[in-house]
């Protein structure tokens, strides 16, 4: 008889019955609907597979390769431990090994924490104390020796603040994750992928880029990178070289001004509004797989426009900085 | 025998007709304001939803869960049922659904109409 372990407790299951009736019968308030595997709200996680197809049908590929299942339409056939989404995360002691800057105001982090599996793009919290962390998009690969973070730097930041001033080469910190499905999956090897970010949303863009490459994406992959000015770029020697060394990836910084700085040394810079030029180059987004990365203001504009141009809602990824 | 769901192709038919619904219903002016919504993603769940229903999928939706879901929405009447009808119609024939049934399809929608308009 299969038993399932959740929030420290053992509950038996009966063969006929779902995770979610099981849990909801062991007094569990787990949130639910239609109980018909449509609305989603019963969603859960874990790592115990194999899952029951059916438990994880409608779900993005990257839900399900994070086992995320629907807990109405689960019937397991063997012990699983399960979480509530949001729980689905777990706190890692890291060490730090580099820091540097990558332009005026953004620090990248560079992190030893090999116990911690992740995909390029997933997002992890960086706790400075008990109660103050900040949520930073991961911008490296598993298999780099390190995990990287872009930290956008206010001088008034609790967390953002000691990161650049306190925290130094050799400290320890405390890591929670991962969390997120906006990373890359190797289903549609040829498809067009459009990855668009403001500032340090570029960070999980560029991971995913890389991830992808690494996995042997063929399809054409286009990266635009924003900032208001060319001061608040970054990074553009390494996605030059990303874009020299592969002929399907494409790099287009798009600034709001020039003012300030001359422009950087990037072949495709353009002046404009990043959701003006990107409408612009690809009106028609039928069949693409899109990755956004900003403000969630930006992030909903842009999901809807190009949801519009023709991309199915499900291969349309955000990464919601807030 | 089959039932309407299973001869439109179950919950891959649903899935293919719910990005076709949702863009038509956002760039109709007549109901967008009842659809644009900042939670796309949650959005389109509930077409997926409405959509499971009226192909007569399996949902478990009560007249009182139709009520409570669009109460909220103002000035809702007629005309925008008949819109949302119309656009899932559209979509049908776009899917190369036959004739007879989408309108067995827009029979299911209407039956719901009284609950969704609250009436």
């Amino acid at each position: 008889m299969s038993v399932l372990h959740y929030d420290n407790n053992e509950i038996r299951l009966r063969d006929d019955q779902s995770v979610l009736d099981s849990l909801l019968d062991a007094g569990h308030a787990v949130p639910h609907s239609c109980k018909a595997g449509v609305c989603q709200t019963c969603m859960m996680q874990t790592d115990d597979g194999p899952i029951p197809a059916i438990a994880q049908a409608g779900l993005k590929p990257t839900q399900v390769a994070a086992g995320y299942f629907l807990a109405c339409r689960c019937y397991p056939k063997h012990t699983m431990h399960i979480r509530s989404v949001d729980q689905s995360q777990s706190q890692y002691t890291a060490t730090v090994l580099d820091k540097r800057w990558l332009n005026a105001t953004v620090l990248r982090l560079r992190l030893a924490c090999p116990d911690m599996t992740f995909h390029a793009g997933q997002y992890l919290t960086l706790w400075k104390d008990a109660e103050h962390g900040r949520s930073y998009s991961i911008a490296s690969l598993p298999e780099d020796p390190y995990i990287e973070l872009h930290l956008k730097i206010y001088d008034a930041g609790r967390v953002s603040g000691w990161a650049a001033r306190t925290l130094e080469t050799g400290d320890t910190v405390q890591l929670q994750g991962p969390l997120g499905t906006c990373f890359y999956t190797p289903d549609q090897p040829r498809q067009t992928l459009l990855l668009a970010g403001v500032g340090t949303g570029l960070a999980p863009l560029y991971g995913i880029v890389r991830d992808a490459l690494a996995q042997g994406h063929t399809g054409h992959i286009h990266l635009f990178t924003a900032a208001n000015d060319p001061a608040g770029l970054y990074y553009l020697n390494e996605l030059t070289a990303l874009a020299d060394e592969y002929t399907n990836v494409q790099i287009t910084a798009v600034v709001q001004s020039l003012i300030g700085n001359p422009p950087s040394a990037i072949n495709d810079l353009v002046v404009g509004d990043l959701n003006q030029v990107l409408q612009k180059r690809y009106p028609d987004t039928k069949g693409c797989r899109i990755y956004l990365c900003g403000s969630t203001q930006r992030v909903k504009n842009l999901q809807r426009q190009c949801f519009l141009g023709g991309a199915n809602m499900s291969d349309i990824y955000c990464d919601l900085f807030g | 025998m089959t039932t309407l769901y299973e001869k439109l192709g179950g919950e891959a038919a649903v899935d293919a007709a719910v990005d076709i619904f949702y863009r038509k219903v956002l760039m109709d002016d007549r109901i967008n304001q009842y659809f644009d919504s900042v939670d796309m993603d949650g959005q389109a769940k509930k077409q997926k939803a409405f959509l499971t229903m009226v192909f007569g999928g399996p949902n478990n939706y009560t007249g009182k869960d139709m009520r409570e879901g669009h109460k909220h929405l103002k000035g809702l009447n007629d005309t925008h049922v008949d819109a949302v009808i119309e656009n899932l119609g559209a979509t049908l024939k776009e899917l190369g659904v036959a004739d007879e049934d989408i309108q067995q399809i827009a029979d299911i929608a209407n039956s719901v109409r009284d609950d969704v308009l609250n009436r």
